[in-house]
């Protein structure tokens, strides 16, 4: 009897086998190498916006005036939810707040205040990224909204001001477009709070952000108080005014 | 089967790991910030050269202390002095060490700054 070449029923079923385990392992393996790059970048993201919200208010704070008459505190809001958006501070500034070198000084020595310089978090009248809704929740033991991710903080500088303009608070509109006006920037645009825990000459803040990328993938973003949860970070730093 | 065993449990494990080590680094962002927050409050209330605090050659272990919640974790920041000997004769080191417990498996975590301070 002629020998036919070919592999058996069990052979097939042993190979398919280890086929499929093979594959099992390689989508366990994708898996768990896509959660692992999507939680670094989005923790990535938030360090980024926390250092750049970071850096801004402390080479402008360098630069700010220490007299109390000379600075402000405000609380902004709230803009559609219970608690306020954020924290808001305005002072003179010895920088005339474009980054120029062009500082002029007393006959003594002293810088002379050139702008007044004014940053605060608030909650955008524009659509949330990726049409993300967010409902108003109840507001933190501090009196902050603590659902929305998607804060802009802003810098607003008023060029050729030497004299504080206490009228200040009427500046903490919330902006309506992605375009800001002339002399508002955008300092970072995924942030969750912001407070001043203590006022000048050494300030200290507290800001958060969420990992936003991560956190949508288990969470109703934008629908649970994000204050306390495990995507969320918060640096508080202290910087010290030298004017 | 052996093979796809310790295939999926080196990358399980791999995994962890790597987690493990980015939640700590962002830890450590927070922790850094919150040692400098404490360290620069305290360079600041410093008190003038006629103040006790300059002749002192032995300080309290630790001088000052503090703890905050921020995020889920809570931080302790503890100070500690220093008096400087030699060349560093009336400089004080100053020390803040910022400890926190980290995710099961890691204990207690640390971070620390120094600095010399001298009589405003």
């Amino acid at each position: 009897m002629r020998r036919r070449f070919g592999f058996t029923v069990v052979e097939l079923m042993i190979s398919l086998s280890i086929f499929a385990l093979m594959s099992v392992v390689f989508v366990v393996v994708l898996k768990n190498v896509t959660d692992l790059w999507r939680k670094a970048d989005a923790k990535d993201d938030v360090i980024r916006q926390l250092l750049k919200a970071r850096s801004a208010l402390a080479r402008d704070l360098m630069n700010a005036s220490s007299k109390p008459s000379e600075v402000g505190v405000a609380q902004v809001g709230p803009h559609g939810n219970p608690g306020y958006d954020g924290a808001a501070l305005s002072f003179l500034s010895s920088d005339s707040g474009s980054n120029l070198a062009n500082w002029t000084v007393d006959p003594h020595g002293r810088a002379q205040f050139q702008s007044q310089i004014t940053y605060y978090l608030v909650v955008p009248a524009v659509p949330n990224p990726n049409g993300v809704s967010v409902t108003g929740g109840a507001a933190d033991a501090n009196g902050y909204e603590q659902q929305n991710p998607f804060k802009w903080l802003i810098r607003r500088v008023d060029t050729g001001v030497s004299v504080f303009n206490a009228g200040w608070n009427s500046w903490l509109v919330q902006p309506g477009s992605t375009t800001l006006p002339a002399g508002q920037k955008l300092v970072a645009e995924r942030m969750l709070g912001f407070r001043i825990l203590k006022t000048g000459p050494l300030w200290s803040f507290e800001l958060s952000a969420v990992a936003l990328r991560d956190a949508q993938k288990h969470i109703a973003l934008g629908q649970v108080p994000l204050a306390r949860s495990s995507y969320t970070i918060t640096e508080r730093f202290g910087i010290r005014t030298n004017n | 089967m052996g093979f796809c065993a310790v295939a999926l449990l080196t990358v399980i494990a791999l995994a962890i790991s790597a987690q493990r080590g980015m939640q700590k680094s962002s830890d450590v962002v927070v922790a850094q910030s919150y040692a400098g927050e404490f360290m620069e409050a305290f360079v600041y209330d410093l008190p003038p050269l006629t103040g006790p605090l300059w002749t002192q050659t032995s300080f309290a272990a630790p001088y000052l202390q503090d703890q905050t919640q921020l995020g889920t974790k809570t931080y302790q920041a503890q100070l500690f002095l220093q008096p400087g000997t030699g060349a560093l004769s009336g400089l004080l080191t100053c020390t803040v060490n910022v400890t926190w417990n980290g995710v099961a498996g890691q204990g207690q975590q640390r971070v620390s700054i120094s600095r010399l301070v001298y009589a405003p």
